[in-house]
């Protein structure tokens, strides 16, 4: 809109070797400054975007710009000092500006304005956040490799630096955050990752190298001279500022975050394995409870190794035939007799010897390695209980991942026509836990292998969360109690609750069976109360599959004579 | 300018230490860096204090609220932050006052009294509605 013309400028221009920018084209507003502010020189493109403001008195006065306050006092403080800057005018207009300010020689400043970001302008730099404007993964190399050679300098003339001097790094994880992302959309995520970062800066200082290096995932540089008290109390500052709530496009955000610190002491020999080391930081405050912060210890590395190396040898304990299954007969309380065997997963590993259950079953749910292994268990027991006596049934153990893709019934129906087993043999045990991950896919799958004919039981009731809601919402045909309901010491409010228990099953027309069962007084007690059914150790133990057909008809001889466990 | 009206409502607990003078102190340099943010800004408000809590109003349009709630956020004179209202308004309640300030006194709304002795500190419960009222009450009395 106005006219390329030269400003009414103070006439200081007229030393040799000025440099003069009156005739520089383009988008950018450009200027040469002397000390005083006063504009020795200046293009067309710089008074347009100042909007005519510095044309009268030809000076760049801070006050007279009509700028936001903040906006005038930045450049007061940039006009004063002689630092390059590089700063965004907001003008009350609600006009944004950006403008950076260069140091020429014989005390003049170059002045650049423009009305887009700087960088953005400019060719991208591949080692920065384009969101966050921090550094990236691309630069984290570099980041370490910095840490690492300070490390060398600094420790070599004193041969060992303390631990509560290391630097330190601090690992920042955003708890929640795809669940923004994917329920209110990227914009908002985006803007919240900018306002997760600026709280960061908040509380750390510039000289402290801070990279966005993941999604989700921010890296916090300490140096040297933080203490490990500097570090643990930034690190708890970061996790109450972010507990508090986000204001995102008139919505309220509700984050945490988790934080892992490692400090790169003696016991560290290279920048990777500290990072190593602060991701298994992470990992444990994730694993706690998240929303707090947790200190690398060397024992996370051998835990994580060992999980590491036990991983391996899951991932080959099936082609090498290690997993077996074992059965635990069950017994019903009215007539005595066998009613069936509850199947168990065993993994007898040859130079670790038995692993436990409690133990491997974790990982290969982390893993995933539970879907082939579950596939396996459930075809294992259904070619196995095929071989038993017709009526005796076999419960098999089903974790929550085996719903993951949806087929769990077609699974099952493939191993009962592999197997020739009728379908009425077959009873799928189920945890509290799969009615919390994903409860309509569940249902719906579990009404599937209903349908079927196969029978579906809860186990461990009492346990976890499960309300009456789920017991009546789900298709369940058996409740299997708890063995910390029916073992040790029973007071009066346990039994209270084991005959609630059962009478509630049978109001909702499941059976009850009680596992754990040790004794003879236990077993008398849940028949008193009218449990179903009970399995434990007054029974038997698991026995292995050869042994099965030895039990039945043992079973069958003593039946003719009274209660097995009698 | 258009810009649609929206306010927040919150309650924290002041973790300012030191005697009273200090608080005082401290309370007025954040009313009065709040007073020359806001007015630049639009935002218009109220801020009570009492028995360790603040209690907050603030409203405009909605960019100028969201930047001035982050920037209280971030001060670590409060904890335990709980936001009670984030919602659209057609008017303001406290457009007269850039920030309006409700201190120690004897006279307190029940709402506020009440908040303010339960045990625990459940700001879940309170009422946003109750608090914009009863700081508006107390403004108008004056």
């Amino acid at each position: 809109m106005s006219q390329p013309q030269t400003a009414c400028l103070p006439d200081t221009a007229g030393q040799a070797n000025e440099l003069d920018v009156s005739s520089f084209g383009g988008l950018t507003g450009f200027a040469v400054l002397d000390q005083n502010g006063c504009l020795v020189s200046a293009n067309a493109r710089l008074l347009e975007l100042l909007d005519d403001r510095v044309r009268g008195s030809g000076k760049l006065d801070p006050f007279s710009l009509e700028l936001h306050s903040h906006s005038a006092k930045e450049l007061a403080d940039a006009l004063t000092g002689t630092d390059n800057a590089n700063l965004q005018l907001d003008f009350s207009n609600g006009v944004r500006r950006y403008l950076q300010l260069g140091q020429l020689r014989a005390s003049r400043r170059l002045l650049l304005i423009s009305a887009t970001h700087f960088e953005e302008s400019s060719q991208a730099d591949p080692e920065l956040d384009a969101l966050t404007g921090l550094g990236n993964r691309h630069r984290l190399q570099q980041t370490l490799s910095r840490l690492e050679s300070d490390r060398t300098r600094l420790s070599a003339p004193h041969g060992s630096t303390l631990s509560n001097d290391a630097p330190a790094i601090l690992l920042v994880d955003i708890d929640r955050f795809k669940q923004i992302n994917d329920t209110l959309g990227y914009r908002i995520g985006d803007s919240l990752l900018k306002l997760v970062c600026s709280r960061l800066r908040r509380l750390t200082t510039e000289s402290d190298p801070l990279l966005r290096i993941g999604g989700d995932e921010f890296l916090l540089v300490l140096h040297a001279s933080d203490d490990a008290h500097n570090a643990i109390d930034l690190a708890e500052r970061i996790v109450d500022l972010m507990s508090r709530p986000f204001l995102v496009e008139a919505q309220q955000l509700d984050i945490g975050v988790s934080i892992g610190i490692a400090f790169f002491d003696e016991q560290t020999p290279d920048s990777a394995t500290l990072l190593q080391h602060a991701d298994l930081a992470l990992q444990q405050a994730k694993t706690r409870g998240r929303r707090q912060a947790c200190i690398f210890q060397p024992s996370m590395a051998v835990d994580a190794q060992r999980r590491r190396a036990l991983e391996i040898d899951m991932r080959r304990a099936l082609a090498l035939q290690q997993f077996r299954l074992v059965y635990q007969p069950q017994v019903d309380l009215r007539s005595g007799r066998l009613v069936g065997f509850e199947a168990l997963l065993r993994w007898e590993h040859p130079v670790r010897g038995m692993v436990s259950p409690a133990e491997f079953i974790p990982i290969a749910e982390d893993t995933g390695e539970i879907r082939r292994i579950g596939a396996w268990v459930i075809l294992q027991a259904c070619l196995q209980a095929s071989l038993w006596p017709d009526g005796l049934k076999v419960a098999v153990n089903v974790s929550p991942l085996q719903f993951d893709d949806g087929n769990l019934p077609e699974h099952i129906d493939t191993a009962l026509q592999q197997s020739n087993l009728p379908p009425e043999q077959l009873e799928v045990e189920v945890t509290e836990g799969l009615l919390f991950q994903n409860p309509d896919a569940a249902l719906a799958q579990l009404s599937r292998i209903r349908q079927m004919n196969v029978d579906i039981a809860m186990d461990d009731f009492g346990t976890g969360y499960a309300s009456l809601s789920h017991l009546s919402r789900f298709p369940f045909t058996k409740v299997k109690i708890d063995q910390s309901f029916v073992r040790g010491a029973v007071d009066d409010r346990t039994q209270a609750l084991v005959s609630c228990i059962i009478s509630l099953g049978s109001s909702l027309g499941m059976r009850t069976l009680a596992e754990g069962v040790e004794t003879s007084e236990q077993y008398r007690r849940l028949q008193e109360s009218g449990c179903d059914a009970v399995q434990g150790y007054l029974i038997s133990r698991p026995l292995e599959a050869g042994s099965v057909g030895n039990f039945v008809e043992r079973c069958t001889r003593q039946i003719q004579g009274g209660d097995v466990a009698a | 300018m258009s810009e649609d009206l929206m306010r927040v409502v919150y309650v924290s607990q002041n973790t300012i230490e030191g005697d009273d003078e200090c608080l005082t102190r401290q309370i007025e340099q954040i009313l009065g860096s709040a007073r020359r943010r806001n007015r630049e800004v639009g935002i218009t408000g109220a801020l009570m204090f009492n028995r360790g809590l603040f209690a907050q109003v603030l409203e405009g349009p909605a960019t100028a609220v969201e930047e001035t709630f982050e920037r209280i956020q971030c001060d670590l004179r409060h904890a335990e932050v709980v936001m009670v209202a984030c919602e659209p308004i057609a008017t303001r309640s406290f457009d007269q006052w850039s920030m309006a300030y409700v201190g120690n006194r004897e006279q307190v709304p029940a709402v506020l009294l009440e908040m303010a002795n339960t045990t625990g500190f459940d700001a879940h419960k309170i009422d946003a509605d109750a608090v914009n009222d009863a700081i508006r009450t107390l403004l108008t009395d004056e």
